[in-house]
């Protein structure tokens, strides 16, 4: 006897013990079942299925089959860690580098990064609902990062080269922005936010008609008294009927600093647009089609002098996918765009006018050779036909393939492996626009070419019985004809050309574990090396590490909390580079805590808190690179609407 | 003046008799009601909303103490000490997991569950069935003959309806080859042990029927299967007929779905019953009273299906 209370004491301290209730006034019996696969089940069905990628390959897919190695953001992460923008959505990704309001890295490369080259070429294509967003000036970001995300159903982000669907832009990265739809969340819902960054309330709506739908979204961000981003006002949206889908969007930003523009030379406004127009159908079972014109336009001012640019794009796009076998789909795609920017250097001079054209065709196949393994091979052939004020210059062709292969095996373990080339041509600010930063004069080149990058990748994942996945990949990126800043023979005066030959190497792994739907927990981290060769010597550069991580726990069924760290060790710039205006940064570390009650089933509160430690704080205040230094906080009030949700769907 | 007055106060007796008497004749009766929901789920509070609204038709004036276990079975034992010292007029349970953790530590309390699918799966009595105990309530479980009307009604030259399933909804299986055969339609079921092996029986179902057709199958669809189902069928133009509004929106080209509300009425109006004096063990365990027929249009349209109009007229559209 004594001995079996012993046991028993053991056993409870052991959380082996039955629960109290359990062997009391039993209403089913001790043998009724466990209902904890009904439970997981009414749950699917009550709730959101997640979604799906669409970027890597122009069709839906899950992450794990998707042929490049890629990350989805849904709506319910960002909301859970209170991101306030797309930049701020993004950096918690393995392989995000972020240097600044407007810069970021996909592992490593971007405008500014630690393989040189000028900053004011992107190096990675941003699209909103697959429409191209990147300015065409000087094929960067113009709102980037700063955009809003509140209206957001999922972000795609596909590292590495994606020039073999994309083309030109789509070198380090493509980052594609989902939007909600008015089928995917009906009702009204909105966010009031102040924080010592400002003020800032966001709406949006949505809902289905018949056989329409509508959505529309709104976002007003006040911070007087800051030097940049004073004001953003921003609105986006979208509309459809049998196929037939329209999108716009707007966003201005006062009193902000452009990719171009220096502390000194504040840009006093800048603003983009966008407007899509977009249809696809089934023509059979086994043949879809998709047509979309779409058109972007922004104004900004790119140089100290009060150099204003105005740009503008018009694209034409078809596509049609085919199913020749059950395991066997063929993708082809042809694209004209016409970019142009209207340069005003003061009201004296005469505007110039620069301009491309652009042509491509592209295909891929996507084969099923045996069970659960896919074989990818794409092209694109891209022609880019720039000129200035009307004269035509030599044009560019580029030829981008990629082939890869994805094994997605029962077993829950996913591996890919690929092979490809991307390109990124010299945007028009390299071809034709000369200006001057502080005493230093930069030469335009009309001979350049673009820059050439060979990619090869492995990855390897895997998702645990336990609620654990993991995910690990390795990459080489070499880098040719690397456009950067040589010095001429005349003083203070330098001229842009192909100047680097760059490798980028590294490691990036994340490893997740969601015991229960109360506790999440992720980490990441990229580990990477990288040199540029110049023809005289090598120029070793330091490594660049990222990582994160994060805890989301409900302590109690109405709070939400979240913690998470970031630390980033990277160089945005070349050492030595007089033009390098975000030259290194030493190691950064931030930790976010953040704090969501239910107050009523569709009110919440939030309280958020960010900290830069030590001096890491005064070096971004240094370079102006964040709104705010060292501590910042801000309260949230969410109006969230009814329904189970919804979801992007396919 | 004397009589002024007392003319005065009859004058004020009979309005106040006539005003207040209605009102006495109609107060509602307090009744105490414990809510325990598995987790915090949109369709629950909905139900939720149904299940007070039909208490106060049915006269009642519920005085409502809500729980939720969020999706954490451990939970319940605070919860259910607190059942038995409170002693509530009649506990209403939302989802499976509730409802079972209540149902094993209290059977002197009427017992009422809503949003349950397959009652005996989670040890509870069937549809149509009376429990002898504390417990009764409405499943979640859509009628097949419904799923099958659907078919019909939308996809006139599919006769050769697949089902993935597992050894757990081979009753169901069952259920559904007999309403199947009486439409001249026939059933291709693949049984398979886990969702890991959802991809290779996708392969031969995708080939060997007509129309795909879900079953609530937790061994069958998890997220990750689901997933990989909704974009199989996508991918050859498969028709799939899925559950609920979750998977229509997800992708499915249509479903069969319910509405949340009128669960919830029915479960109220069965507490109704309970309260008037009707034992719950008496009450046999109800299934959802009305269905819903949904339409995925974007789906339709990329797997070249025509809805037919009527069809499409008395359903809902949720993805145009």
């Amino acid at each position: 006897m004594a001995d079996h209370a012993r046991w028993l004491i053991a056993a409870a301290l052991l959380g082996l013990a039955p629960p109290a209730h359990a062997d009391e006034m039993p209403g089913l019996g001790p043998s009724a079942p466990i209902a904890e696969d009904a439970d997981a089940l009414e749950s699917l069905l009550l709730g959101e299925i997640p979604r799906v990628i669409t970027a890597a390959a122009f069709r839906e897919q899950l992450p794990e089959e998707a042929p490049a190695a890629v990350v989805v953001i849904t709506a319910e992460d960002i909301r859970a860690v209170g991101a306030r923008n797309l930049g701020e959505a993004l950096e918690r990704c393995a392989g995000i580098g972020l240097t600044g309001r407007d810069h970021m890295t996909i592992r490593g490369i971007g405008p500014t990064n630690l393989i040189g080259g000028v900053g004011d070429a992107g190096r990675i294509l941003l699209l909103i609902d697959g429409v191209r967003i990147n300015d065409t000036f000087t094929d960067s970001f113009t709102v980037g990062l700063q955009r809003g995300i509140y209206d957001v159903a999922r972000i795609e982000i596909v590292k590495g080269p994606g020039s073999a669907l994309y083309g030109t832009s789509a070198f380090a990265g493509v980052i594609n922005v989902v939007t909600i739809k008015g089928a995917d969340r009906d009702g009204a819902e909105g966010r009031a936010r102040v924080g010592v960054d400002g003020t800032e309330a966001a709406f949006r709506t949505g809902g289905v008609k018949g056989s329409a739908e509508g959505s529309a979204y709104g976002r007003l961000h006040l911070a007087p008294g800051f030097e940049q981003n004073a004001a953003v006002a921003e609105v986006r949206g979208a509309a459809g009927r049998k196929g037939l889908s329209l999108g716009a969007g707007h966003t201005l930003l006062l009193g902000g600093l452009g990719p171009q523009a220096s502390e000194a030379s504040p840009s006093p406004a800048r603003q983009e647009g966008y407007l899509s127009i977009q249809g696809e159908r089934a023509l059979t079972p086994r043949f879809h089609a998709m047509a979309r014109a779409s058109s972007t336009a922004g104004t900004r001012q790119v140089s100290p002098s009060g150099m204003r640019v105005s740009e503008l794009r018009l694209s034409a796009e078809g596509r049609t996918r085919l199913r020749i076998l059950p395991l066997m789909w063929a993708t082809l795609g042809a694209e004209a765009r016409t970019e142009g920017a209207r340069l005003q250097e003061n009201p004296d001079l005469d505007p110039q006018s620069l301009g491309r054209a652009i042509a491509a065709t592209y295909g891929q196949l996507e084969v099923g050779p045996i069970s659960y393994v896919t074989v990818t091979a794409g092209v694109r052939a891209e022609r880019i036909a720039p000129s200035l004020n009307g004269a035509a210059a030599d044009a560019f062709n580029q030829i981008s393939p990629r082939v890869g292969v994805v094994a997605t095996l029962p077993t829950g373990t996913a591996v890919k492996a690929f092979y490809g080339n991307a390109f990124q041509a010299p945007s028009l600010a390299l071809l034709y626009h000369s200006t001057t930063v502080g005493e230093i004069t930069l030469n335009a080149n009309d001979k350049l070419t673009p820059e050439k990058l060979r990619s090869v990748e492995a990855e390897v994942s895997h998702r645990f019985e336990a609620g654990v996945t993991m995910r690990v990949n390795v990459f080489q990126n070499d880098i040719d004809d690397l456009i950067t800043t040589t010095y001429t023979a005349v003083q203070n005066e330098l001229v842009f050309d192909n100047f680097y030959e760059a490798r980028v190497r590294g490691v990036e792994g994340e490893i997740s574990y969601a015991p229960s739907r109360r506790l999440t927990a992720f980490a990441n981290a990229m580990w990477l090396d990288a040199y540029n060769r110049v023809s005289y010597q090598d120029l070793p550069l330091i490594p660049e590490v990222t990582a994160n991580v994060g805890v989301r726990a409900q302590p109690i069924s109405r709070a939400t909390t979240w913690v998470s760290a970031r630390y980033q060790s990277a160089r945005s710039g070349v050492e030595g580079d007089p033009l390098s205006p975000y030259l290194t940064l030493d190691p950064q570390l931030r930790v976010d805590a953040r704090l969501a009650v239910d107050l009523a089933p569709r009110w919440q509160a939030a309280l958020s808190v960010r900290n830069l430690f030590g001096d890491q704080a005064a070096d971004f205040r240094e370079t102006e690179l964040v709104l705010t230094d060292g501590t910042e906080v801000w309260l949230e009030l969410t109006f969230k609407p009814p329904g189970p949700g919804g979801g992007e769907g396919l | 003046m004397r009589d002024v007055a007392a003319k005065l106060t009859l004058a004020a007796l009979a309005l106040l008799l006539v005003v207040v008497r209605p009102a006495l004749a109609q107060a509602p009766v307090r009744l105490t009601v414990a809510l325990i929901t598995s987790r915090s789920l949109e369709p629950y509070n909905l139900a939720a909303a149904g299940i007070t609204a039909a208490l106060s038709d049915a006269g009642y004036a519920p005085v409502v103490d809500t729980f939720n276990l969020d999706g954490d079975a451990t939970s319940a034992g605070g919860i259910v000490s607190r059942l038995r010292q409170e002693r509530h007029d009649v506990i209403l349970t939302l989802g499976s997991l509730a409802t079972t953790e209540v149902a094993r530590g209290i059977d002197d309390i009427p017992l009422v569950f809503c949003m349950v699918l397959d009652p005996p799966s989670s040890g509870l009595t069937a549809e149509g069935e009376a429990s002898g105990r504390n417990i009764t309530g409405v499943s979640m479980d859509i009628p097949i003959d419904a799923q099958l009307d659907a078919i019909e009604a939308v996809l006139p030259t599919a006769k050769r309806v697949g089902i993935l399933h597992s050894a757990e909804s081979t009753a169901q299986v069952a259920k559904a080859e007999a309403a199947a055969n009486a439409r001249g339609l026939s059933i291709v079921a693949t049984q398979i042990s886990s969702e890991r092996e959802v991809s290779r029986a996708m392969t031969s179902l995708l080939t060997g029927s007509d129309v795909l057709l879900a079953l609530p199958d937790a061994a069958v669809y998890t997220e990750s299967s689901t997933r990989y189902v909704l974009l199989s069928t996508l991918r050859q133009a498969m028709p799939f007929v899925g559950l609920m509004d979750s998977f229509v929106s997800a992708g499915a080209f249509m479903g069969v779905g319910l509405d949340f509300v009128d669960l919830g009425r029915q479960a109220g109006a069965i507490a109704a019953r309970i309260a008037q004096g009707e034992a719950p063990g008496a009450i046999p365990v109800e299934g959802p009273a009305a269905t819903r027929l949904l339409f995925n249009q974007r789906t339709a349209r990329r797997i070249g299906v025509n809805i037919p109009p009527e069809a499409l007229a008395a359903g809902e559209v949720l993805v145009p």
